[in-house]
């Protein structure tokens, strides 16, 4: 194919939405890569996202130990197999209500409920393209640096959280997810978030 | 100022005529300005006029400075007495100031248990960072919570490590929990926390400061037990007396609930501060509606009486002057002044209303207002002066806000007094109708004076009165201080049910641990948390807060910390559990720092805990000598009984409570009491105090304090000496008196109706079956001072028909003023008011009687 010299720009954030809307119930599987100063490598997770209705989530991690965590309302539930349920809160945790609030607005199309949280940039070209949340709530930014959507097109691949501290989380969706678990080397996964070279 | 609107321009020509025709009288008033009479009264109103201006330009300008130098304060241990023992004293320092008082209870009702929960959290969110509060609780405890200082030395304030949780198993364990925090959506909560503490000992102290009885919980948020209501805790930074702080807090509170996110229900809030907002605004409302009616009465009273609409005004000048003089005076000695000083000085200021109606009721055309103030001025002084003398022991009853009263009052009316002689006869216009040619104080002399009084009424009067004092009455004196501005008896029994409920100290009972210092109370108070524990298993109380439960004392710190492991220990142990983990090597180098820290720091201190959020809590459990200020200027204070000024002084000021300047009251106060420290173990659920006593009574430095009690033996030994002063005072009364009329014949004509209308009035009372307190007692001498009045007036008139007429119109005219305006005051709801309305209207209806009866004497030229 003989691509334009000058690529495409970005979509807007209103059309992306529009694109990336998924009614509930819907169901995607998710491989996550957790890094923190802490950590010599990073924890890596496989399982499952989940939003059974309209402002509901739930998360199931499969590998390496199963736990599911349930966001319903103001309330979480993370339950571990051989555990009693733990419940809090999302007030005690305003990152996880920015997290599931912005999600929420991806897969709902709601444009206005993620300006409400954050301050939205586009970037990148409209084969690969990242929008860019900024935190808008000043107690938010105590804990979030800044979450980003990365996707080619009208897909979504990838969700980026950068927490305060250097903690950073990554999670490839649906059949990027799998790819992803299988990459050879934290390079290869990363490029899994932008659009694939042509076969 | 527009002076053109409030001086007297439009003075008619007739005032002018009536001027030139009194030219002679004129005369001897400007017989020392060297210039012709002439000139001087046709320039009379517009001089009159330029005196005014300059008159209420310069009242304008003292009532703005004082106004921005006076501090009105709330503090009422302004009207408390010096405390004579270590109860009183403790006592007085925690009035307002106690753990209990400064709790405000919140519920939250209508909604799902779900929902109410939620809101509670949303409303503990918007209550976090609020300046006025020092805490908020509805059962969820944030990490937040804990002081920097304590979080660092938690090894020393937890019990977990001597319990093993630094030992390789357990840190094993810890790691592998902590690696699935750090995976899970809560990540971001734990992971600031997880290299300095990955055990959570954090988490571990918080949980022992959760109390033993905890409220219900639904969600984790603390609720009523029928789930219909979420319960929260606030405590205030201001003390529970200071209106203007809680004020603030509340309406910071109820601000914040209107933000919430609807539906937000309704939102209560019960508590001491709550009360004395509500009690306040009550009384506001009800002494302005009143003062206000009472004022247009009074208006209307004297325009009538003098046939004159600018005549009332003037009139009010030397109460306005005297006022203002008042609280001048108190700004400069005292510097702040009670707010129940300044609506009582005004009340005992009324005095000053009939200056001027002496005055204007004495002219008579043909004598200026100048001459009439010289004519009167020796019973008007001798008035002022047995007034004066009256209200000196206010002086004497030690207490502030009384001495604060006898300031503003005696001040107040010598310059009423002064200005009624030699300001207002400036500016007044000249006199044009006698007040001897009225119709009603010639129908008074005709039908009351034509003879000699009959003396049996007196005789009545008397009897009744010593009947009244000797009939067998429950009680003279109401001791419950609450009583003066009770509380509605459905908002108290609502505040224990959500006292229940939630668990909140007792505001009456605490007990009270004595020793040399902070160190010796925390051991002690250890000591005592076994017992305690086993009191709250037998059901003698619900539960407890005492300071070592915060701040353990020194030695247990130091035994903790030789339990702690060595660097080289703790570091092989650590190795050990991180070994196949996905952390990394050196990732919990704060961890090891801490503990190292802990192990080697300085125990923890009370003076550690300045400026946290704990400080307050734990201030108002414990209170050590050690805190003292070391600053000179307190130093340089004597140690008086009186030293409870020094609170106040410091609290009152209305600075922003920002928590550095909240340090300043609580360590000026610290300074007072005897040495050593003191711990507060505050109650909650004491059903039994009886119970509670003895065995406080078999434990050493341990006694159980009934804040009530006390307060009702320092409002006994306090009215005994006001009573004291009263009889000094009578004393006094009677001696400058009869020196000022210079014959003790007539002197007793003055102060027999005096006496006697005062025995009437209590005798009334008595048999009436009320219970007396400060308010009567204060209006009483109100009532006496306004009876020396009358009686010198009427007794100065003598026999001469004119001037007895005179004197008539304006003991009438005064009395019904006075009687109206506190007869409307006892109308009200409010006892505070009602006592002072009728006593005052009461004490004045039998002063006038009684003085009528012995004091006048019969007309002899009968007009």
């Amino acid at each position: 194919m003989c691509s334009p010299a000058v690529a495409a720009p970005p979509p807007e954030p209103s059309a992306l939405l529009a694109a990336l809307k998924r009614p509930a119930p819907t169901k995607t599987t998710f491989f996550e890569r957790r890094q923190s100063p802490l950590l010599a490598r990073p924890l890596l997770f496989s399982g499952e996202l989940e939003r059974p209705v309209a402002g509901t989530l739930v998360k199931r991690i499969d590998q390496p130990y199963v736990e599911q965590t349930r966001i319903a309302g103001e309330q979480v539930v993370v339950e571990r197999a051989g555990e009693r349920a733990r419940k809090f809160s999302l007030r005690r945790a305003p990152e996880l209500r920015a997290l599931t609030a912005s999600i929420e607005a991806v897969l709902g199309g709601d444009l206005a409920l993620l300006e409400k949280y954050y301050k939205l940039r586009m970037d990148g070209t409209e084969a690969t393209w990242t929008l860019h949340l900024a935190p808008l709530d000043k107690r938010l930014a105590k804990r979030v640096d800044a979450m980003r959507f990365l996707g080619s097109g009208t897909q979504l691949h990838c969700m980026d959280l950068a927490l305060t501290g250097k903690e950073t989380s990554r999670t490839w969706l649906g059949e990027r997810a799998a790819a992803a678990a299988g990459a050879a080397d934290e390079a290869a996964r990363d490029a899994l978030c932008g659009a694939l070279p042509a076969q | 100022m527009r002076c053109a609107e409030l001086c007297p321009l439009n003075d008619s020509t007739a005032q002018a005529r009536e001027h030139r025709r009194h030219a002679r009288s004129h005369m001897s008033e400007h017989r020392g300005h060297g210039r012709s009479h002439m000139s001087d009264t046709i320039a009379a109103p517009a001089r009159r006029a330029v005196r005014l201006c300059i008159w209420l330009v310069l009242l304008a300008l003292a009532g703005g400075w004082s106004a921005s130098t006076l501090r009105v304060s709330g503090d009422l241990r302004l009207f408390m007495p010096a405390p004579r023992d270590a109860d009183q004293t403790l006592m007085m320092e925690l009035l307002g100031e106690g753990p209990g008082s400064r709790l405000l209870l919140l519920a939250l009702q209508g909604g799902a248990p779900d929902d109410l929960a939620e809101r509670s959290r949303a409303l503990r969110e918007a209550l976090l960072e609020a300046p006025e509060l020092a805490w908020t609780g509805n059962g969820e405890e944030g990490l937040d919570a804990l002081p920097e200082v304590l979080q660092d030395a938690r090894y020393l304030v937890s019990a977990g490590p001597a319990e093993g949780s630094l030992a390789a198993p357990a840190l094993k364990t810890a790691l592998q929990d902590r690696l699935r925090d750090l995976a899970s959506p809560a990540a971001a909560m734990v992971a600031p926390l997880l290299a300095r503490d990955p055990t959570l000992e954090t988490l571990r102290v918080l949980q022992a400061w959760t109390p033993a009885s905890e409220p219900e919980r639904h969600d984790g948020v603390w609720m009523s037990r029928d789930l219909t209501q979420a319960l929260l805790l606030v405590e205030t930074r201001a003390p529970g007396f200071d209106p203007v702080g809680q004020q603030g807090a509340l309406q910071h509170i109820r601000a914040a609930h209107a933000g919430l996110a609807e539906p937000r229900g309704t939102l209560e809030i019960s508590g001491p501060g709550a009360f004395a907002e509500r009690m306040s605004e009550q009384t506001r409302s009800e002494a302005s509606l009143l003062g206000m009616a009472a004022t247009a009465m009074l208006l209307a009273l004297l325009a009538v009486a003098y046939r004159s609409a600018s005549l009332p005004l003037y009139g009010a000048l030397p109460l306005a002057t005297g006022g203002i003089a008042g609280i001048a005076a108190v700004a400069a000695l005292f510097g702040d002044m009670h707010g129940i000083t300044l609506a009582f000085g005004f009340t005992l200021l009324g005095v000053a209303q009939d200056y001027p109606v002496h005055l204007f009721s004495h002219g008579k055309p043909g004598a200026t207002p100048l001459t009439t103030a010289r004519h009167i001025w020796p019973t008007l002084a001798a008035g002022t002066g047995s007034s004066c003398l009256a209200y000196t022991i206010f002086l004497f009853a030690g207490v502030d806000g009384l001495r604060q009263l006898a300031v503003f009052t005696m001040t107040g009316l010598a310059v009423a007094s002064l200005t009624t002689r030699y300001l207002l006869p400036r500016v007044l216009p000249a006199v044009h109708r006698d007040a001897a040619d009225a119709a009603f104080p010639r129908w008074l002399q005709r039908h009351l004076l034509s003879r000699r009084l009959p003396r049996w009424p007196v005789a009545l009067i008397a009897a009744a009165s010593l009947a009244g004092l000797l009939l067998p009455q429950a009680g003279w004196w109401q001791d419950d201080l609450g009583q003066l501005t009770p509380v509605p008896p459905a908002l108290l029994q609502r505040d224990r049910e959500l006292r229940a409920e939630l668990g909140a100290p007792d505001v009456r009972w605490l007990l009270v641990v004595r020793g040399a210092d902070a160190e010796a109370v925390l051991v002690r108070s250890e000591a005592l948390q076994a017992d305690l524990d086993e009191l709250v298993g037998r059901r003698a109380i619900s539960g407890y807060e005492i300071a070592s439960k915060y701040l353990p004392s020194q030695s247990t710190q130091r035994a903790r910390q030789a339990l702690l492991p060595t660097p080289e220990k703790l570091a092989a142990d650590l190795a050990q559990a991180q070994a196949g983990t996905e952390f990394a090597a050196d990732a919990f180098r704060p961890f090891l720092d801490a503990v190292e820290r802990a192990r080697t720091r300085a125990p923890i201190v009370p003076a550690d805990l300045q400026g946290t959020p704990l400080q307050l809590r734990l201030d108002g459990l414990l209170r050590a000598a050690e805190e003292r200020p070391r600053t000179a200027q307190t130093h340089q204070e004597p140690r008086t009984a009186q030293s409870h000024k020094e609170p106040r002084a410091a609290q009152s000021h209305q600075e922003p409570r920002a928590a550095q300047s909240h340090q300043e009251p609580r360590a000026a106060q610290s300074h007072q009491k005897p040495s050593g420290a003191l711990g507060l173990v505050s109650l909650s659920g004491l059903d039994n105090p009886a119970a509670l006593q003895a065995w406080a009574a078999t434990q050493a430095d341990v006694h159980l304090l009934d804040l009530k009690a006390t307060a009702q033996s320092l409002a006994t030994a306090w009215r005994a000496r006001l009573l004291y002063a009263m009889a000094v005072a009578w004393v006094l009364l009677c001696i400058g008196i009869t020196w000022s009329i210079g014959s003790w014949r007539r002197a007793v004509r003055v102060l027999a109706p005096v006496a006697l209308g005062t025995l009437a009035l209590l005798g009334l009372f008595h048999a009436l079956g009320i219970a007396l307190t400060l308010f009567h007692l204060v209006s009483l001498v109100l009532a006496a001072c306004l009876g020396v009045d009358y009686a010198l007036f009427l007794e100065r008139a003598g026999s001469d028909a004119h001037d007895q007429r005179r004197t008539l119109h304006a003991l009438v005219v005064c009395s019904l003023s006075t009687l109206f305006v506190f007869a409307l005051l006892a109308l009200s709801q409010l006892p505070v008011l009602r006592a002072i309305g009728l006593t005052v209207s009461g004490g004045v209806l039998l002063q006038t009687l009684l003085a009528w009866l012995i004091t006048s004497r019969p007309t002899e030229r009968p007009a």
